[in-house]
């Protein structure tokens, strides 16, 4: 009989060695929190486009952590970023490693084996029981790369995944991600969701590296408190009535945002005449 | 959001008015597919009207795409505001469509 699998669940397959080790690391887990996103997406779950994620239909799905998510989503009062759902299911992804491996060893995939070594550490490996599901997986991503046919949803949402997790060891050779890398960056930039997470790895990188994770903004959360500051400075009083480079949902927003991410400045101003950003001293 | 086709020789052609977003997409979905089902395999899209489009809109012009292609068919889309090029740039969509200015040009482009 076949089986199902939903892309958290393939990702984490393809991150499995032939010795049952699973690539372990704070790369690799915002892989996987991305990777539920993108399973909501493609289940019709929520919508996005390029900086927001947008609830779409609140049916439950068969996964209760998915619909957990889903709750929360649908819950929220203001849309929020993708960059905002990814770092929220980033803060619980112990939770969603175990229902990831629950799922798969549920459905017979792998198993779990405990490893001890030296008497004093533990180590968990999870061997493959049914080879032919990643085979499969392997199969169908690598092939859509090698020949020029238009991409399934699925594969996407994979090629996007790893291209932009930086893995595509798991699926390509060096001299493979050499040959293809333009095919391979091509597909990968189809999901919005996808291009988000180097951008997020480097934030949660830096986060972690100065132990301020719970204490960062994110570039939308600093956009936030500029449309604020800029209303109370103009006197405007809604939204319509912000400039374009302001605006939620215009395409001159998105390049603000842009900025904002990779400059990291929490104070900027715009000049329309010759369309070029500022960064003022904080 | 307004769906309105029109059979022309040939081919069919879709205008679409507003937002092809998270409440229309299925819709135009819906509307897309029926034509292909009749056998319409060559379909201009006219998105001139829409303003706004989003992850699923664009899923939704990837899977009719795939579906055209197999019948060896084709879709054309012109029209496009800035946005919506940005847009279709951004995501790498307009790699895998051809994407035309003019009505003429998508009726020659959906023949040649």
């Amino acid at each position: 009989m076949d089986i199902t699998l939903t892309i958290p669940e393939e990702i984490f397959l393809l991150s499995i060695d032939a010795e049952g080790n699973q690539l372990e690391n704070k790369e690799f887990d915002v892989v996987l929190a991305s990777s539920i996103l993108m399973e909501l997406a493609l289940q019709n779950r929520i919508d996005t486009d390029l900086d927001f994620v947008i609830p779409d239909q609140p049916t439950l799905t068969t996964n209760v952590m998915l619909d957990e998510i889903l709750s929360v989503i649908h819950a929220s009062e203001k849309k929020k970023s993708i960059s905002h759902w990814i770092i929220y299911i980033y803060s619980q992804i112990d939770r969603v490693k175990k229902n990831i491996i629950s799922g798969l060893v549920q459905k017979k995939v792998i198993r779990i084996e405990n490893e001890r070594l030296l008497f004093v550490f533990s180590s968990k490996k999870f061997p493959i029981i049914k080879q032919k599901e990643i085979i499969e997986v392997k199969l169908r991503v690598r092939e859509l790369i090698f020949n020029n046919d238009i991409p399934e949803l699925r594969e996407i949402v994979l090629i996007s995944l790893i291209h932009y997790g930086s893995i595509e060891f798991v699926l390509f050779t060096d001299e493979e991600s050499q040959e293809y890398r333009e095919r391979i960056s091509q597909i990968a930039k189809m999901d919005m969701i996808g291009q988000v997470i180097s951008r997020i790895m480097s934030e949660i990188t830096m986060a972690i590296r100065a132990k301020v994770l719970l204490r960062i903004k994110s570039a939308e959360q600093r956009m936030d408190d500029l449309i604020e500051k800029f209303k109370l400075d103009n006197n405007v009083k809604s939204d319509v009535e912000l400039p374009e480079w302001l605006k939620k949902g215009t395409v001159q927003y998105h390049k603000t945002l842009h900025f904002m991410d990779e400059t990291g400045a929490t104070k900027i101003n715009y000049n329309a005449e010759d369309r070029t950003y500022l960064v003022l001293e904080d | 959001m307004e769906v309105i086709d029109k059979k022309e020789d040939g081919f069919v052609v879709f205008e679409l008015r507003g937002r092809l977003d998270t409440a229309h997409y299925l819709e135009v979905e819906k509307r897309l597919n029926e034509a292909v089902v009749k056998g319409n395999s060559r379909i201009i899209v006219d998105l001139t009207s829409v303003d706004y489009i989003s992850s699923s809109g664009l899923r939704v012009l990837l899977l009719i795409l795939k579906k055209v292609k197999e019948l060896d068919g084709n879709i054309v889309l012109f029209g496009l505001n800035e946005n919506l090029k940005e847009v279709f740039e951004i995501s790498g969509f307009n790699k895998f469509f051809s994407i035309s200015d003019s009505y003429d040009g998508a009726k020659a482009a959906l023949f040649s």
